[in-house]
């Protein structure tokens, strides 16, 4: 079964290219939007009740909105729309603060520190 | 013949009279007559002085009457007669006060005025035709001058004199200016009076011109004759006074001196003559007097010759010179066989041994009696009385009177009133009788007992006067009921006076009453003795339980009294003999009791003898039996009486009296203190051997001395001495003493410091004391050990730089050194008790003191900080802990304190607090840093990585693979190294954290982020975890350090060897946790292991390693206090142990 949508949100492209390259690679996702700056994100999911994505990569240090204000903004969802999805944070980050934080937000599945690998991803769907 | 007739001459003694007789008289006129001219001398001058002095007053007061006349006829010259002449005159007399009146007369003699007008109304009145007036005038107006006319008649009434000055104006006359002065107011002037008692007389006089006198006034006790006078005359007057001597005594002095003189002579004289007269006298009367000596000799002789009683004269030697003719008929004898014969011949020798002779009592002059039998010629005896007494010549005479019969009659009497003494003194009623009037009319000597000894004689005296405090008495009573109904009244009577029961018996009799009395308080008394000692004996049967038993052998009958029952414990009816109470007897005692009462019986024994009785209840009594035996007429026994007491209890007490006295004993001679009795006098009574010992001696020594009289004490030291002195007494005033501290000095020289106790012990009703002494030496060197160790303090704490305190056990402070007295700036004595306080800065002083208060009650450990303000205003911080101070028996003494100045380390802990926020801030954004930095770094690096994992999944040519595999491999180098050094530098300025650790979930975590290592998949990977005790550490660190450990065992396995196996082994004790981290792997060769924990040392080439992994870790392991070690063995495996401290402690 493939998942149907999935949010790519990561300031830098070439993150986002490889991470999209990773995903397209595993042949798992019908659907793959990427996002540069976390209120882009915001705006997008504000904007796509039906389409809304099934998991989110979500990095953390990013300009004007970071990885921890789009999760607390991510908690004013609605809980249906909250239920169908998953949050996964990727980061070069090694700060175990970061992994702590991210812990605290219901909605995150598991940290993940970048790159984003074949095996990585596979491990992460299995999670699921 | 001459010498003869001078001898006669002289023997004429009346003339010796007569010659002292003028000689006196001459003298004494002659003196006499020398007075009487002196005298009167001293009376004209006394007489001219008072003339002199009058005559001065005279011319005083006629100068005043000159001198207002002449101004008024000054007045009236000049300016005529004065329209105011009243208010001049009045002026004029007021200035001259001994002025009566001025008048002013015309030229033809007419008065034309006067003042005062109201005493002197003569205006008008001619004085030229006046006949005792005109006179005067007229000779005024001849003379031309002043002139004093008088004393005249006044015209207005009584004497005086006027002086006038006559004006002339032209050589005309004009009239005359007066003045009165009345002879009253001159004579007062002049201080005389008619009645004066002055001792001069006076008389005024006025001479007319035919020289006639005519007396105006004279003084009443006036007598001219023969009295010295003086007159006085005036130039300007008519009149003179004379002054006359009143010295009437002058002449009566004199006289009376004259004859007094005169006496004087007649008594010298007429002494002269007695004494010239007395051997004339004397002479008479010897001859007088020898003519009576005969005379009385004649009697004398004639007396003794014819005396009823032997007179006799004796020699010296009492020979016998003379006798009477009575002597001699007494002894029946001639004179001549006396004479010559010595006194002694003629006494009895028997009489004479009783009554030796009194020669010494006779020589001294006494006259000696006494009663002798004496022998006469015919040797028969009879009784004489002598008296015999020494003459003024040496010779003894004596009297002599026959007084057989006497004797005889004497001692008849004698016998008489022996036998009516007798009789009386039979009767040892005393006896007092009375007349009708109750008056006393004989008291017996027995009678006078009963009077007290001061009242004074009673014969004839009313007995109700006497004694008043008998009326209205039942005596009193008797006495008259005896009298009018004339019987016999008996009664007794206390009387309080002589403590006294009498008896008294009154018969009555028409001649008066006799009372028969006699004292009968022995009687009375011995009465109430019996009384008082029965029943005093009944309640000493009743209190001492005492039984009494009477026991008759004859019949064998048994009495006893009720007590007895129940000290036999006996039914009261059992039929009692000696048997049935013999049953009662213990039966061990019962044969001894029987052979006691033969025993007793048989030796007439009353000793007394106790056995025991065995009451019902099985109890045993003690009986103590006291018996008398009883006889008969014939000395036989037939009766044993007595007294039983159950002394059961008597027993008892002394059994338990013995058992403590043996307990005391005990206690007393094997007793670590030294015990010592004494009595009061101090006297040692018993010592045990303990106190010997103490003392150096032995118990027989001490016992029964003092214990300075023992020997064992060096006494030299007096002090010793009073200081035991002032134990004793503290003993005597308190009763006791408690731990009285005392040196004793042995001989030995031995300082033997003693705790003393001393209580009463009252033993035989006397005062002991139970001394108990226990040596105090180790105490005392353990206390002067202890002061010494103070004395090194408390130098120690004057130079030490700490403040050091010392308090007592109420929290006073005792003690401070220097450095605290620096602190507050006190002088020593101000911090002392509770001064101390008052150099805590205020706002801090409530809660030291509180927290001292409680510091105290709790003898906890004092911890407090404050600040002390110093006296120069500077505030400083102490610290001050002080902690609670036991003494030798552990007692609270107080506490010891310290206290340090903690101003400076105050503000370097402020200065450190802030470097601490400083510092913790810096680490944070160390933190931050670090994170940021390597999250920038590894940025790129994980988007390479990515990229080329995307390469090598797309690219399938070998040598472009091979190249981007070495590229990743750098890549991934430089990630882990980026890695590790973030752990480095976390574990340099991370704070240590303590949190339990949860080792499988850690395990689990590490395990699953090694996912990706490429051996990991060829691996078995086996966990034991045993965490079962909690385990508490740092759990970030745990993480890196199980990460390190087990990347390495993934990274360095030989997964080419057969079963690859990592054992990840924990456990968890109290104490501490234990990782052993062990593979089958490559192992490290041994020459590196010593340097695997170092920085950038790296074991192999072949794996891509940082060279920074194990050195981290060693640094996390000791950073928690943990240890790491490393066994390892090439090629078989490699096993690292890591042992962590559990900090849950």
């Amino acid at each position: 079964m493939k998942i149907k949508n999935i949010l790519l949100i990561d300031d830098s492209e070439i993150d986002n290219f490889i991470n999209k390259s990773v995903l397209e690679k595993a042949n798992m996702v019908e659907n793959i939007i990427a996002k540069t700056s976390a209120k882009e994100a915001l705006e997008y999911l504000s904007n796509t009740e039906n389409e809304f994505p099934n998991i989110i990569f979500l990095d953390i240090r990013m300009p004007e909105m970071d990885g921890f204000e789009f999760l607390n903004e991510c908690e004013n969802f609605p809980d249906e729309l909250k239920n169908k999805c998953v949050i996964f944070m990727l980061s070069s980050s090694i700060d175990p603060n970061d992994a702590l934080r991210a812990e605290q937000h219901k909605v995150v599945k598991k940290y993940l520190t970048k790159p984003l690998t074949q095996s990585a991803l596979e491990n992460v769907v299995a999670h699921i | 013949m001459s010498r003869k007739l001078k001898f006669r001459f002289f023997e004429y003694l009346i003339l010796y009279g007569i010659v002292v007789f003028f000689l006196l008289l001459i003298l004494t006129q002659f003196l006499a007559y020398e007075r009487y001219q002196m005298l009167k001398k001293t009376d004209e001058k006394e007489t001219v002085l008072r003339a002199n002095w009058i005559e001065n007053e005279f011319q005083k007061i006629l100068n005043q009457s000159f001198s207002t006349t002449q101004t008024l006829a000054f007045i009236v010259k000049n300016y005529g007669v004065p329209k105011n002449f009243d208010s001049i005159a009045h002026l004029l007399l007021e200035t001259n006060k001994n002025i009566d009146a001025l008048e002013l007369v015309d030229s033809l003699g007419v008065i034309t005025n006067v003042y005062p007008i109201e005493e002197n109304n003569i205006k008008g009145f001619n004085i030229l035709n006046d006949t005792i007036g005109r006179k005067g005038a007229l000779i005024t107006m001849q003379r031309k001058e002043y002139f004093v006319t008088g004393p005249i008649k006044l015209k207005q009434g009584g004497d005086g004199l006027v002086s006038r000055i006559p004006i002339f104006k032209d050589d005309k006359f004009q009239g005359f200016s007066a003045a009165v002065i009345k002879l009253p107011n001159l004579l007062q002037a002049i201080q005389i009076s008619k009645n004066s008692e002055d001792k001069y007389a006076y008389q005024l006089a006025k001479v007319n011109a035919d020289n006639t006198e005519e007396i105006f006034f004279s003084t009443n006790s006036f007598s001219e004759k023969n009295a010295y006078s003086k007159t006085i005359s005036m130039t300007k007057g008519e009149w003179k006074l004379s002054v006359f001597s009143k010295k009437k005594e002058l002449f009566t002095t004199v006289l009376s001196f004259s004859i007094l003189g005169l006496l004087l002579a007649i008594i010298g004289g007429v002494f002269v003559w007695y004494l010239l007269r007395q051997p004339n006298r004397l002479d008479k009367l010897v001859k007088e007097k020898s003519a009576l000596l005969i005379d009385s000799e004649e009697k004398y002789r004639l007396l003794i010759e014819n005396a009823t009683d032997g007179i006799f004269l004796l020699d010296e030697n009492a020979n016998f010179l003379d006798v009477n003719i009575q002597l001699i008929s007494m002894f029946k004898a001639s004179k001549e066989y006396f004479i010559g014969k010595n006194v002694i011949d003629f006494i009895d020798p028997e009489c004479l041994h009783k009554i030796p002779l009194k020669f010494d009592d006779l020589k001294k002059g006494q006259t000696v009696s006494s009663v002798r039998k004496l022998i006469r010629k015919d040797k028969s005896k009879f009784l004489a009385e002598t008296r015999v007494k020494m003459l003024p010549n040496n010779l003894f005479q004596g009297i002599l009177q026959d007084i057989t019969e006497k004797e005889k009659a004497t001692a008849q009497i004698k016998e008489s009133e022996q036998k009516y003494r007798e009789l009386t003194e039979r009767i040892t009623d005393a006896f007092v009788a009375f007349d009708l009037n109750w008056n006393f009319t004989y008291i017996s000597a027995k009678a006078k007992e009963f009077i007290p000894p001061n009242y004074p004689e009673l014969i004839g005296k009313n007995i109700w006067e006497v004694f008043p405090n008998f009326i209205g008495t039942a005596l009193h009573e008797n006495f008259y009921v005896a009298m009018d109904t004339q019987t016999i009244k008996q009664a007794i009577r206390y009387s309080e006076p002589l403590d006294k029961w009498i008896e008294y018996r009154i018969y009555p009799s028409l001649t008066g009453v006799s009372a028969y009395f006699s004292d009968v308080t022995a009687v009375k008394k011995a009465e109430e003795e019996v009384l008082y000692t029965k029943a005093k004996m009944e309640s000493a049967i009743r209190i001492g339980k005492i039984g009494y038993w009477s026991w008759d052998l004859r019949d064998n009958s048994l009495e006893w009294s009720q007590r007895m029952y129940t000290i036999f414990d006996m039914d009261k009816n059992t039929p009692l003999n000696f048997e049935s109470a013999s049953a009662c007897i213990h039966p061990e005692d019962r044969q001894m009791h029987e052979d006691l009462i033969a025993n007793r019986i048989e030796h007439k024994d009353n000793t007394p003898f106790s056995f025991r009785v065995l009451h019902k209840d099985n109890s045993i009594h003690h009986v103590l039996v006291e018996l008398e035996i009883l006889y008969n007429d014939d000395e036989e026994i037939n009766k044993l009486h007595g007294t039983a007491v159950d002394i059961t209890d008597r027993i008892l007490e002394q059994l338990n009296l013995k058992e403590s006295q043996e307990k005391f004993y005990k206690s007393f001679h094997s007793n670590l203190a030294g015990k010592v009795i004494v009595d009061e006098e101090r006297t040692i009574l018993e010592a045990n051997e303990t106190v010997a010992t103490l003392l150096e001696t032995t118990r027989e020594n001490l016992i029964g001395k003092k214990l300075i009289d023992a020997d064992v004490l060096d006494y030299n030291l007096h002090k010793q001495s009073e200081n035991r002195q002032v134990v004793w007494e503290k003993l005597l005033k308190q009763g006791f003493l408690r731990d009285e501290e005392i040196t004793y000095t042995l001989k030995s020289g031995k300082q033997i410091p003693a705790l003393l106790s001393i209580e009463p012990l009252e033993l035989e009703n006397k005062t002991h004391y139970l001394v108990s002494a226990i040596d105090n030496t180790k105490r005392k060197e353990a206390e002067e050990e202890l002061v010494k160790s103070e004395a090194r303090f408390r130098k120690l704490a004057s130079t030490t730089p700490v403040g050091i305190f010392q308090s007592d056990a109420s929290g006073a402070c005792t003690y401070v050194n220097a450095e605290w007295l620096k602190y507050s700036g006190m002088e020593f004595d101000e911090a002392m008790g509770n001064g101390w306080m008052n150099s805590t800065y205020t706002p801090d002083r409530k809660r030291v003191s509180e927290e001292w208060k409680q510091t105290i009650a709790e003898r906890k450990i004092f911890k407090s900080k404050f600040r002390l303000e110093h006296k120069n205003g500077k505030i400083i911080t102490i610290s001050v802990k002080a902690i609670p101070l036991y003494g030798i028996d552990d007692e609270f003494v107080g506490f010891i304190g310290m206290a340090s100045d903690i101003s400076n380390l105050i503000l370097v802990e402020k200065r450190l607090e802030a470097q601490n926020i400083e510092l913790s801030k810096t680490n944070a954004e160390l933190d931050r840093f670090v994170y940021s930095a390597s999250h920038e770094l590894r940025a790129p690096l994980a988007s390479v990585l990515g990229l080329i994992n995307i390469i090598l999944s797309e690219e399938k040519e070998p040598d472009l693979v091979f190249k981007l595999q070495m590229m990743e491999q750098s890549v991934k180098r430089l990630d882990s190294f980026i890695k590790d050094i973030v752990q480095y530098s976390q574990n340099r300025h991370l704070e240590v954290a303590s949190e339990k650790i949860d080792f499988h979930s850690l395990v689990q975590d590490s395990l699953e982020s090694f996912w990706y290592l490429e051996n990991r998949s060829q691996i078995n990977i086996h966990v034991n975890i045993t965490d079962t005790i909690e385990f508490y550490s740092d759990k970030k660190r745990i993480s890196i350090i199980l990460n390190n450990l087990i990347s390495n065992a993934i990274k360095y396995h030989n997964v080419a060897g057969s079963n690859p196996i990592i054992n990840i082994n924990i456990t968890t004790t109290k104490d501490q946790g234990i990782i052993a981290i062990k593979d089958n792997g490559l192992g490290i060769p041994q020459e590196h292991l010593k340097s695997i924990f170092k920085m950038f040392y790296r074991v192999s080439s072949k794996i891509m390693g940082t060279g920074i992994g194990l050195f981290v870790v060693k640094e996390i392991v000791e950073k928690i206090d943990g240890k790491i070690t490393v066994e390892s063995e090439e090629n078989k495996g490699t096993t690292f142990t890591v042992i962590l401290p559990n900090q849950m402690k």
